[in-house]
């Protein structure tokens, strides 16, 4: 058993397109983003599991906060409440798609100092479109608590957790107290899908909208204007693949047909 | 050492640092590459730097110390302001990332994450780097300096010259109180082979029944002369095989003349490390699975026949 004390956790999400959908424009390469499904971020959708484990266990309340460029689709963020969250909070900004991890940093930050009160924050590892990787350690520094990145297990003791992390080369095990940063990939949990009657009672949840001016930044001051990082372009490379499924009866002959290809091309060397 | 200008590498593994100092030299010119130097032999890696070029070093002291993020992020800063670099390039390991994020954020500036490629474009630092999914973004960062993490493994170290000289200084560093306790490390196992250098790959995935199955595996790498990749959950989740061995977006990018997928669906995030591939092949017993498209050549069918088969007729192809 466990003797964890009811815990605050804000989770951050970032509504993204879906990227396994996302297709390039056949003519410019460029993304059509015009044409795409949005959804949750596949790692935040693990933080958010794991905050409402938390909670499920120990007691408290799980907030959901997101910058986002305006209008998300509602359903995401009744999805993020019908997964577990108590109530959203949602930063619109329209640049919010030109935002870099340092103006996501600072925005959320002062989102989550104006909100006040949490133990713990959650972030995904990456977020499923940009994958910077860098958002969660960045808010951690703005907010002055530690960060444990690459959380795969979370277990709460009174003052502090424990956490087991995966790095590339060890796997560590950490006591950190509270307040704290992690963040999480798809190792951790398995995030539930929402009933239908969870995703009705979600619509009763308060979600709160924020602009920027709310969170005390002065005109001008947009994502976009913030950032350090500009993008340029985005493009598909180029891949061309022949496609060919290899004929047979059975495994057997589709096995030699592919030896056999592959020692025609000289992939293959006889020894 | 009131100079500014020029480029500043680190990362908190020796042989990424090196591989640093290839496109640090790159992007400096003439101008000053500056390396940082942590971990137990500090002095032994700062010179080694400096054999590859570097033209000082910072040994990050004490030693024990050295390998905290807190005491890492506060040497980086330290060295920030006494050499004001117009770039920062740090190793893309989980690690490093975050120092760079951290530091990034102490000094409130643009970081741009994991690039593939680095070129100067009217005094800025612009870079390529993968996103949504499939695609490449080409930035610009526009603050002071530019921090950029670089993708593990995308240069070469450039080569040793013992003749070559340099500054080294001592850094120490008296970090902050962390809140954080290690009680337990565990080591992972390393991959005796450098995947990324491979000429032919056999990638892995979920399809495999049990890590039993991965004698089968080996047996057709041998007949290949092919090192063993993995998706994410084999690496990861279920660890069969070490971290290093991950292709995708989170672990490696391999370029083989031939890349054999087995039992991988394809997901977006596995297909953008390993699209750089000559050939690819697909063994998936399911014919819908996104890799079928990704693939030149694809047998459906079940891996744990497809594969004894493939070594059957390897074999037997041999000999004819
Ligand atoms: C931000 C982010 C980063 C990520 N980074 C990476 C990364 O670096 N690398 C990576 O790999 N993934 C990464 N992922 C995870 C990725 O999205 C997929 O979850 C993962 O690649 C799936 O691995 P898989 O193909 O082994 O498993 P699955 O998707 O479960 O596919 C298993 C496949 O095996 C086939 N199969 C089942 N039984 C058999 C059989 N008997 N014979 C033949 N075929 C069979 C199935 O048809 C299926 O296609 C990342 C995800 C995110 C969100
Ligand atoms: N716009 C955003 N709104 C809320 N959370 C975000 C946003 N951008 C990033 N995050 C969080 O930070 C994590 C890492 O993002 P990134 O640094 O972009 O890879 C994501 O998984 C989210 O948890």
């Amino acid at each position: 058993m466990s003797d964890g004390r009811p815990l605050t956790i804000a989770v951050c999400i970032k509504v993204s397109p879906n990227t396994a959908q996302l297709r390039a424009d056949s003519r410019t390469g460029a993304p059509r983003l015009d044409d795409v499904p949005y959804r949750i971020g596949t790692f935040d959708e693990n933080a958010l599991e794991e905050a409402t484990r938390l909670k499920e266990q120990h007691g408290g309340k799980v907030f959901a906060i997101s910058l986002t460029a305006g209008a998300p689709p509602q359903e995401l963020i009744l999805r993020a409440l019908a997964m577990g969250a108590d109530e959203a909070y949602v930063i619109e900004d329209p640049t919010a798609e030109h935002a870099d991890s340092l103006a996501t940093a600072r925005i959320l930050s002062a989102g989550l100092k104006k909100l006040e009160g949490w133990d713990l924050i959650l972030c995904g590892e990456g977020s499923l479109d940009a994958y910077n990787r860098q958002a969660g350690p960045r808010l951690a520094e703005a907010l002055e608590i530690p960060v444990l990145t690459h959380a795969t297990l979370v277990e709460a003791r009174g003052e502090s957790l424990v956490v087991h992390r995966a790095l590339e080369d060890r796997t560590v095990i950490v006591e950190a107290a509270l307040p704290l940063l992690l963040t999480v990939g798809q190792e951790i949990n398995e995030p539930r899908f929402p009933t239908v009657l969870q995703i009705m009672g979600a619509s009763r949840k308060p979600t709160v909208k924020w602009a920027l001016s709310d969170l005390g930044f002065r005109e001008g001051e947009t994502a976009a204007a913030m950032s350090g990082v500009k993008t340029l372009e985005v493009y598909a490379p180029r891949e061309e693949r022949r496609r060919v499924s290899l004929p047979g009866d059975s495994v057997e002959e589709m096995a030699a047909e592919l030896a056999r290809t592959l020692f025609e091309q000289g992939l293959v060397k006889v020894e | 050492m009131s100079r500014s200008g020029g480029v500043c590498v680190f990362s908190e593994r020796r042989d990424v640092s090196l591989e640093l100092l290839t496109i640090g030299r790159t992007l400096a010119g003439d101008d000053v590459l500056i390396s940082i130097a942590v971990g137990p032999d500090g002095e032994a890696t700062a010179r080694e730097q400096i054999a590859r070029g570097a033209s000082g070093a910072f040994v990050v002291e004490p030693d024990e110390e050295s390998r905290r993020s807190e005491v890492q992020v506060e040497a980086l800063r330290q060295v920030l302001a006494k050499r004001g670099p117009e770039i920062v390039l740090v190793g893309a390991t989980a690690h490093g990332t975050e120092i760079a994020s951290r530091l990034a954020q102490r000094e409130e500036v643009g970081c741009a994450s994991e690039c593939t490629k680095l070129a100067h474009q009217d005094g800025k630092l612009l870079v390529e780097r993968t996103c949504l999914g499939r695609f490449v973004a080409r930035q610009v960062i526009e603050t002071r300096p530019a921090i950029a993490t670089v993708q593990p493994r995308r240069f070469e170290p450039p080569e040793r010259d013992e003749d070559r000289s340099g500054r080294l200084w001592r850094l120490n560093i008296e970090a902050r109180e962390t809140r954080t306790q290690t009680v337990d490390t565990r080591h992972r196992e390393k991959s005796s082979v450098r995947i990324d250098k491979a000429d032919v790959v056999v990638g892995i995935g979920r399809g495999l029944r049990s890590k039993d199955d991965l004698k089968m595996i080996e047996e057709l790498a041998r007949a290949l002369g092919a090192v063993v990749g993995a998706s994410r959950p084999l690496t990861d989740d279920l660890q069969w095989l070490p971290p290093d061995v991950k292709v995708g977006l989170s672990g490696v990018t391999v370029k083989p003349k031939l890349y054999i997928a087995c039992g991988i669906s394809g997901q977006i995030e596995h297909h953008v490390g390993m699209r750089e591939s000559g050939v690819v092949i697909a063994i998936n017993s399911d014919p819908s699975a996104p890799i079928m498209q990704q693939a030149d050549y694809s047998i459906a069918g079940d891996l744990h026949e497809v594969v004894p088969a493939l070594i059957r007729a390897i074999e037997q192809t041999a000999a004819t």
